[in-house]
């Protein structure tokens, strides 16, 4: 088989704008279930809700850098309301992960048809950013592409740094890696699940409105990217963000470069393929350590 | 003698009584339940919502008149969640079974195929105005009043071949029965016509990232880029496939406002053949259709509006009209579809909002007046007119 590297090229380069989402949205979920191992499937609702409220700023005049802000704000108060309305009563009386899990899923599923009820399923657009297209000889992607990449990888890199130089993110690690000994050492488990709940939540509002802006806003659009992000997460080793970070571009660049020998609509299937793959040789994932 | 008189009037009249059988005996009128099996939830929602718009217009107009000769009409909606077979299973059966639904209007094509058996079973007329699969030919008890994807698909590629001199046609196409009855119907008609389909690519339903797709369609170099897909899906692939730099002529079988509007600047140029319903039109029935729809919810009806409002209006009307006429009950078992099989079979005229009848086949195929037509600025203008088979202009 003849390899096309114009194709080639292009899937890489279509990998990498998928990835960089992939890693964002990864993250974002990651840095809640490492943290409060919650499996928090309503982090779609999260970002439906943001990307909503990106547009109706941008729809009001408010420009879309506003637009961006608001989202972010939304989906921080979105989750918080989420721990402090489902997920906290729910631990304190004791249900187990699944229970929580449930209430999750049930949340999505009420959230998305309150959703339709209130805007109809139509799409919805975010204008506002100049959309033209960009051609690198073979290659081609558009500036709202480059918009997502930057953003993704800015806000990555932030808080990678956050996390590692400041108090609050080293209290967030501490919980992550042991509960009890961060407890021990005076670390506020609430106020952790909380941030936690925030900062992730804030991060997939900005990763609905790069959505809305490519594509569009709908009542039904926040699972197909939020299952990717678990993917990553679990690609790259639960607990570990440079891992969801890893796992997100490895993904994106696996279900894109799979278009070598497939057809494209097999995105899906060689998702799961490669999470399998890297499971069976390590389970703990691309950079999780393996428990002792 | 007079007592023998009355005694033989009263053992006539219980002769009478007991011969005819009581599903003869003529109704009064009452509640025609008419049951619907749309998207109402998921990707497709928003066909939904449309079409039970339209149906219920159509019901909401016949009750505010008295019904038809009587019988009034109460629409009981299902979700097949945009496309789930189980789920238009599930709905069709409690429709059929504990509804007791003499009608029911479907829409997509594996929903629609997937309730046909049990309809034909419980003798329930099915109308379906949104699925174009080519299965969907041929089937007891089916009558689509969209034309089909077979029928629609050739005329497109026949333009593009002819008018816009393409060569090598790559498919982008919905991986269902819809979507691949397009393709397979455009290959067919390429090889007839002498092009080359050089790129097939099926997509999900409901997708909105087509990178994959459209880079290997690109690395084919086509000259044109032949759609399959249908609703919002066709505005984010014209648009993704302009911004991955696919500059030839882009041409499909389907275009709606909000596809327009997700499109954006991309879907200038973009050219479709279809039976196209044009709420600006002049006739009678599009005028009454399109100002009570406007005026109950605030914006101009899209075909898909049209064509379930169509299916109360225009067709259930005539059919219980028909049925009331010789006396039957509409609401019984069987009725309706044995009524559109013999008004098919005569040939009726149904009305159509299209403007001008429409004729209805044997095959559950319909004949509605078509055309080419291409975006300009963000409307479709008409470019050429199929009349008897043939493109025109």
């Amino acid at each position: 088989m003849d390899l096309d590297l114009g194709l080639a090229a292009q899937l890489a380069v279509n990998g990498l704008i998928a990835g960089s989402l992939y890693a964002l949205l990864g993250v974002s979920w990651g840095l809640v279930f490492a943290t409060t191992r919650i499996f928090h499937f309503a982090h779609a609702l999260t970002l439906t809700v943001a990307a909503y409220v990106a547009v109706l700023t941008a729809a009001a005049g408010l420009g879309l850098g506003l637009g961006f802000a608001a989202a972010a704000l939304a989906g921080s108060l979105c989750g918080l309301a989420i721990e402090l309305g489902v997920y906290r009563p729910l631990r304190r009386v004791q249900a187990t992960q699944l229970n929580i899990f449930l209430a999750s899923l049930g949340l999505l599923i009420a959230g998305e048809s309150v959703l339709l009820i209130l805007f109809g399923p139509e799409a919805s657009t975010l204008p506002g950013f100049p959309l033209e297209g960009i051609v690198l000889g073979p290659v081609a992607f558009t500036t709202i592409e480059a918009l997502w990449m930057g953003t993704a990888w800015a806000l990555v890199g932030g808080l990678v740094l956050w996390l590692r130089l400041t108090r609050w993110g080293r209290a967030i690690r501490a919980v992550a890696s042991n509960p009890e000994l961060a407890q021990c050492v005076g670390v506020d488990r609430a106020r952790v699940f909380l941030l936690v709940f925030a900062v992730g939540s804030g991060l997939v509002g900005i990763g609905g409105a790069l959505l809305a802006l490519r594509d569009t806003a709908s009542p039904f659009m926040g699972v197909t990217p939020i299952l990717a992000a678990f993917i990553a997460v679990f690609l790259g080793g639960i607990g570990s963000i440079p891992g969801a970070v890893v796992g997100g571009v490895v993904l994106g660049l696996a279900e894109n470069m799979g278009g070598l020998v497939l057809p494209g609509h097999w995105q899906g299937v060689i998702a799961f393929v490669v999470l399998f793959a890297v499971l069976v040789v390590r389970p703990a994932g691309l950079l999780g350590i393996a428990p002792r | 003698m007079r007592r023998l008189l009355s005694a033989t009037a009263l053992i006539v009249l219980l002769a009478l009584l007991v011969a005819v059988p009581a599903g003869r005996v003529p109704a009064a009128g009452g509640t025609l339940k008419v049951g619907m099996i749309l998207a109402m939830t998921g990707p497709g929602a928003f066909y939904g919502q449309v079409m039970s718009r339209g149906a219920g217009l159509a019901a909401e107009q016949i009750n505010q008149g008295g019904g038809i000769e009587g019988w009034k009409v109460e629409l009981l909606i299902e979700d097949h969640k945009s496309g789930d077979a189980d789920a238009a299973v599930s709905g069709g059966r409690k429709l059929m079974d504990v509804d007791k639904v003499p009608v029911i209007l479907t829409s997509y094509s594996a929903p629609t195929l997937a309730i046909q058996p049990l309809a034909v079973e419980k003798k329930v007329l099915l109308l379906n105005g949104g699925g174009v699969g080519s299965a969907l030919v041929g089937k007891p008890n089916l009558y689509n009043t969209r034309m089909l994807s077979s029928q629609t698909a050739p005329f497109i590629i026949e333009w593009a071949v002819k008018k816009l001199g393409a060569r090598r046609v790559a498919t982008l196409f919905w991986n269902d029965t819809a979507g691949q009855g397009v393709n397979a119907a455009m290959k067919a008609t390429c090889a007839r016509l002498g092009c080359q389909v050089v790129a097939e690519e099926p997509h999900d339903i409901g997708a909105k990232t087509y990178s994959a797709q459209l880079a290997r369609i690109k690395a084919r170099r086509p000259d044109v880029l032949a759609l399959g897909n249908f609703g919002d899906d066709v505005g984010y692939a014209v648009n993704q496939a302009r911004a991955l730099g696919l500059t030839g002529p882009i041409v499909g079988v389907e275009w709606t406002p909000n596809a327009q509007k997700i499109g954006g600047d991309a879907m200038q140029d973009y050219t479709i053949a279809v039976d196209r319903f044009d709420p600006a039109a002049s006739d009678p029935n599009t005028r009454r259709f399109v100002d009570a729809y406007r005026a109950r919810h605030g914006e101009a009806p899209e075909f898909y509006a049209a064509n379930y409002y169509e299916h109360v209006q225009h067709v259930l009307r005539p059919l219980v009209q028909r049925i009331v006429k010789r006396g039957g009950n509409p609401a019984e078992p069987g009725a309706l579809a044995a009524e559109m099989a013999r008004a098919v079979q005569e040939g009726f005229a149904f009305q159509s909002v299209y403007g001008g009848p429409m004729q209805l086949g044997a095959d559950g195929t319909v004949a509605k007046p078509m055309g080419v037509y291409t975006v300009k600025g963000t409307e479709l203008t008409l470019v050429g007119r199929i009349v008897g088979g043939k493109i025109e202009g």
